[in-house]
């Protein structure tokens, strides 16, 4: 069963079709990459689906427990609330707050907001306490960050910052995660974690997981179907067997004219 | 070295109602990145809301104070809402501008609406004086000083250690994935804007005690200083902002002390030349390099 589908969605800046009539599906619990060259638009496709770039035109339908939601013309927050989390391909973690604080500003709309029984300290306030509490520990041993807890997010290695961008994309209780390039600048040791760490958000956490890559040994060992965007348009979809011997996607790759 | 204690007395009471108000100024600047010139007349507000509960229905200091920064409170959600939010994604100038229109606005509005004339603050508090080794404080000055702290020590525990505060404090950092993990920027921006404004309400109340007289332009002067305290202190840091007003005080009131009343405005802005050219990021503020 489809959870997001995706239906002739296109952007145009200008002139340029950055991302042209695409049609994709992510079925629930699926991992699916989303290969192509440089200045493919892959990453403006996640923009457009996660809220950030407003979309030219086309549909994008989240399937909810309250039936099916159009996600086009909702606000960021709107769309995380519904279940869309994201990590960035620069990291982009509130660096000045600590790990804690950086998941637990992820989980805001997971609970009730009472401002005046947080600052009067009324009973409301040590029930919400002792609930965010419990997932934060949880989302810190899951993820090995429990002995970094209490540092600033912005001083840890880079390798670390990764794994505290995807805990907290992971805190907004999510359906569906969109990683961009979390491989980039990792080292072979680092990117063998992140790839047990992929694992763990689909079989510990349920997640269905949307991974944008470069890393080929990565992307052809974790997804299960892969689709293939160049120059905007969607042009090959399919396992990773099938990808390798699509003359469309290494056409793309080699530049054009290669016959394989 | 009586008259110099003297004057750091007077120099606190004064620092604390700049602090009060720069704490507004720098808390918005760091969420929103907006010089919200409008925020003297909110403490202009906030005075005149205290002379009216108090005159017209005889409250206690108390109230008034807590029933001004309510009000304040309000009127910057309510500014915010009106002005500021449908500007947000225009140029950061726009809304500068739209600020001092804001500004004006408020400062005019009032004289049109209840004179410009300047009116005498009801003393609620009989002044009483207590002498120390030849250096005088009054029990007004004590409150001032007191309420602004317990006022800095809140906003501090709000700010640090509340869910409302982490939230602050993460858009601040990064508006974009802030709203990428489910907060809504215009709630939290709202809920600074309150912050702030009913710091600079009860400041409005504070001085309005002390020194016995309010008018409409009153929040012109003391909403530039304040300003001036914010960059000084390291404008979007918080702790700077109280370091900064506290500085600024000071300043004014030994500048005065030494015979130089008639230049004491222009100290405070020699000041934020001097600290523009040589500590641009102000006391505490980090020097964030622009990414290229």
């Amino acid at each position: 069963m489809a959870l997001l589908t995706v239906t002739k969605l296109s952007k145009q800046f200008g002139g340029l079709d950055a991302v042209a009539d695409v049609d994709m599906h992510v079925d629930a619990g699926e991992l699916v990459a989303l290969i192509g060259p440089n200045g493919a638009g892959k990453t403006t496709l996640f923009n457009l689906l996660t809220g950030v770039t407003p979309a030219t035109s086309g549909k994008v339908t989240l399937t909810t427990a309250s039936g099916k939601v159009a996600l086009l013309g909702k606000r960021p927050s709107d769309i995380a609330k519904l279940g869309l989390a994201r990590t960035f391909q620069n990291i982009r973690l509130f660096s000045k707050l600590s790990v804690r604080d950086n998941l637990q500003a992820a989980m805001t709309h997971r609970y009730h907001e009472n401002f005046f029984a947080e600052i009067l300290r009324l009973p409301a306030y040590y029930k919400k306490e002792a609930l965010v509490g419990g997932w934060t520990d949880a989302l810190l041993r899951e993820f090995d960050l429990t002995a970094v807890a209490d540092l600033d997010a912005g001083n840890l290695p880079y390798g670390t910052q990764r794994r505290v961008e995807i805990a907290r994309a992971a805190a907004t209780a999510p359906r569906i995660i969109f990683l961009d390039e979390p491989a980039a600048g990792m080292n072979p040791e680092e990117t063998a974690g992140l790839r047990e760490l992929i694992e763990k958000l689909r079989t510990d956490f349920q997640l269905t997981v949307v991974l944008i890559e470069h890393d080929m040994s990565l992307v052809m060992n974790l997804a299960e179907r892969i689709y293939v965007l160049d120059h905007g348009k969607m042009i090959a979809e399919g396992t990773p067997a099938q990808i390798q011997k699509d003359p469309a996607v290494i056409a793309a790759y080699l530049g054009g004219g290669v016959h394989a | 070295m009586q008259t110099f204690f003297q004057q750091v007395i007077n120099g606190l009471s004064l620092g604390s109602i700049y602090a009060l108000l720069a704490l507004g100024y720098t808390m918005v600047y760091g969420i929103i990145k907006l010089i919200n010139f409008a925020h003297g007349d909110i403490y202009m507000i906030g005075a005149f809301w205290g002379y009216y509960v108090i005159n017209q229905y005889h409250v206690d200091f108390g109230v008034a104070l807590v029933s001004a920064m309510a009000v304040s409170a309000i009127l910057g959600m309510v500014i915010e809402y009106l002005a500021y939010r449908p500007l947000r994604h225009s140029p950061r100038i726009t809304a500068l501008i739209t600020a001092i229109g804001v500004s004006y606005f408020l400062e005019n509005g009032m004289s049109f609406l209840f004179g410009a004339n300047t009116r005498n603050f009801p003393q609620v508090i009989g002044q009483a004086r207590y002498t120390f080794f030849g250096v005088t404080i009054t029990n007004i000055q004590l409150l001032i000083v007191a309420v602004a702290l317990v006022l800095m020590v809140g906003l501090q525990l709000i700010v640090q250690h509340t869910r409302m505060g982490t939230a602050m404090r993460a858009v601040a950092v990064d508006q974009e994935a802030a709203e990428l993990v489910g907060i809504d920027p215009n709630h939290i921006i709202s809920f600074t804007f309150g912050l702030g404004s009913a710091l600079a309400g009860a400041a409005g109340v504070l001085i309005g005690l002390y020194y016995n007289s309010i008018d409409p332009l009153m929040g012109m002067v003391p909403g530039i200083k304040a300003f001036v305290a914010a960059v000084v202190g390291g404008i979007g840091s918080i702790p700077g902002a109280a370091i900064g007003g506290f500085l600024i005080g000071l300043l004014e009131t030994f500048v005065q002390a030494i015979g130089l009343s008639a230049y004491k405005d222009a100290a405070v802005y020699i000041v934020l030349i001097i600290i523009l050219i040589v500590l641009p990021a102000g006391l505490l503020g980090k020097n964030v390099k622009e990414k290229v």
